[in-house]
């Protein structure tokens, strides 16, 4: 595309950001020379804990104010090289920390209930999406951190098996849980996207090789339901999915629910704990002057960075990182997380699929405390793909149906979401 | 057993973070509600546990020159830099 169509096209999408005034863009990328590919002239936010070369990325944190990557991310590399428009940085939690935005540098609203939260971590990214401003997004899912918005905004938010997406680039706090994944308003326009960004990447370590997926037959497919869970609303969905797809049911009793949050708490902060103890004011970002010493530079500089949620889970992984804690609360949390990973295996024995929920809860007030990753984080401690699509509404919120899947078997989620979509039935 | 508002700032110290006395009457009741549902964790006996869920092991770069950032690129985001050094207040003690 010439650099004047793109100028007016970037103009245009600027525009929209604008008017809509809904807080989900921290700052705006400046238009650039674009390359002819399947996404081209498709607009795209990206989360600021995702770096792009030469433009201001701060994991939505005072500490990392003024950083400007001298490298770009492979995410955003493959975008880019697809044709996208990247149209800016959208608003995160700190470091993709919480789970409500109430972590987050500014606020963004939810774009149908103006007082309400549009959930984190990556609400800017979804709220973006949501409301027209861009055509998809990226973000980390650390625990539902792109699941979790999609749904209370009622798009669709996707992420593949852990290692699908490249992580090289991505500023994140728990690297053992972190998924790259993508917004958008449409299932099909998340298989054009997970087309251009998925893919082995040597800068990763932890990226898998290369697969080809095997084509999908959904009239053979077992789809899993967790008993006495939003019972209704799940059998509706299963039902539909039979009579859409040939499909047939199995009712699970799953246990992963009562305790996978606890897990992924204790695990996220330890490594949080770890991961966070780079920012130290020395090589980028902020740093408080006048210090008389390096400790006391490191503590003020941190200690004013840092929003009170972070510092929370920095003291907690340290914690239970500590002393015979390390035994009472981390290496349960780690074995915990085997049983999931087991209890899963167990499940793919009964079912191809599992649906649930994706969140308890829709309608969030920002300051509220609830425990809104129950259903969402047991998928990136086990790694699995899963992704949550509109299905009607509760307590008039979007309601998100959360459809998860073996390891490697994102292209089941995608082609049965497709079909859900293409239908028209909602929930 | 519970973590007190000694024990918190302690940690607080461990990792370079001055707690104020708001902070601390914020953080102290919330992390003792999420230590308490350590509870829920199932006892696992006999079980071996995860640290990283993929599959790969040791993986490895080739072992051979390649393009790196510059000198100029690294030290730009430095909040203090002199002569092509970070600059930091002074480490050791007098």
């Amino acid at each position: 595309m010439e650099l004047k169509k793109i100028e007016a096209l970037h103009q245009s999408c600027v525009e929209k950001i604008t008017d809509h005034d809904l807080g989900a863009f921290l700052r705006i990328c400046p238009p650039k020379e674009q390359s002819k590919g399947p996404l081209a002239g498709m607009s795209f936010g990206i989360s600021d804990e995702i770096c792009t070369r030469g433009v201001e990325t701060t994991a939505g944190s005072r500490l990392l104010a003024g950083f400007i990557p001298p490298y770009q991310s492979t995410a955003v590399a493959r975008l880019e090289d697809a044709g996208a428009l990247i149209l800016g940085k959208t608003n995160v939690d700190e470091f993709a920390l919480g789970d409500t935005l109430s972590s987050a540098p500014q606020k963004t609203i939810h774009p149908l209930h103006k007082g309400y939260t549009p959930g984190g971590s990556a609400g800017g990214g979804a709220v973006a999406v949501a409301s027209g401003q861009a055509q998809g997004a990226i973000a980390s899912d650390v625990g539902g951190g792109v699941r979790i918005p999609s749904a209370i905004c009622g798009i669709v938010g996707f992420i593949p098996t852990y290692g699908r997406i490249s992580r090289f680039g991505v500023i994140e706090h728990a690297p053992s849980l972190n998924q790259v994944g993508i917004m958008a308003q449409k299932v099909e326009d998340i298989k054009k996207i997970y087309g251009v960004v998925a893919g082995h990447d040597p800068l990763d370590s932890t990226s898998l090789p290369n697969e080809v997926s095997p084509p999908v037959n959904l009239r053979g497919l077992r789809v899993g339901i967790i008993n006495q869970v939003e019972q209704d609303k799940m059998e509706k969905a299963g039902q539909d999915l039979v009579n859409l797809t040939g499909c047939s049911l199995a009712q699970l009793d799953v246990e992963y629910p009562t305790y996978a949050e606890v897990v992924f708490h204790y695990i996220a902060a330890a490594e949080a704990s770890s991961t966070l103890g780079t920012y130290d004011g020395v090589r980028f970002g902020h740093r408080v002057p006048g210090c008389e010493d390096i400790r006391e530079m490191f503590s003020k500089t941190r200690a004013g960075g840092f929003t009170t949620y972070s510092k929370s889970m920095i003291l907690l992984g340290t914690y239970i990182l500590t002393g015979d804690r390390y035994e009472k609360y981390y290496l349960k949390a780690l074995k915990a997380r085997t049983g999931i990973i087991e209890e899963f295996k167990r499940l793919w024995r009964d079912c191809d699929v599992l649906i649930t929920p994706t969140v308890p809860t829709t309608k969030v007030s920002y300051g509220d405390d609830v425990a809104l990753r129950k259903y969402t984080a047991a998928c990136n401690l086990a790694g699995l793909p899963a992704m949550t699509l509109p299905y009607g509404k509760k307590d008039g919120f979007p309601f998100g149906l959360q459809i998860i899947a073996p390891q490697g078997k994102e292209h089941l989620l995608l082609d049965l979401g497709a079909a859900l979509e293409r239908s028209g039935v909602n929930g | 057993l519970t973590i007190t508002a000694e024990t918190l700032r302690q940690l607080g110290e461990i990792v370079y973070l001055d707690l104020t006395g708001e902070e601390m009457e914020e953080i102290l009741p919330k992390l003792r509600e999420i230590i308490g549902q350590g509870d829920l964790l199932p006892q696992l006996d006999g079980i071996e546990p995860t640290r990283h869920i993929t599959p790969l092991e040791s993986v490895l770069r080739k072992d051979q020159v390649g393009l790196s950032l510059s000198k100029e690129a690294v030290l730009m985001n430095g909040p203090e830099i002199e002569d092509g050094f970070f600059l930091v207040p002074r480490i050791l003690e007098d």
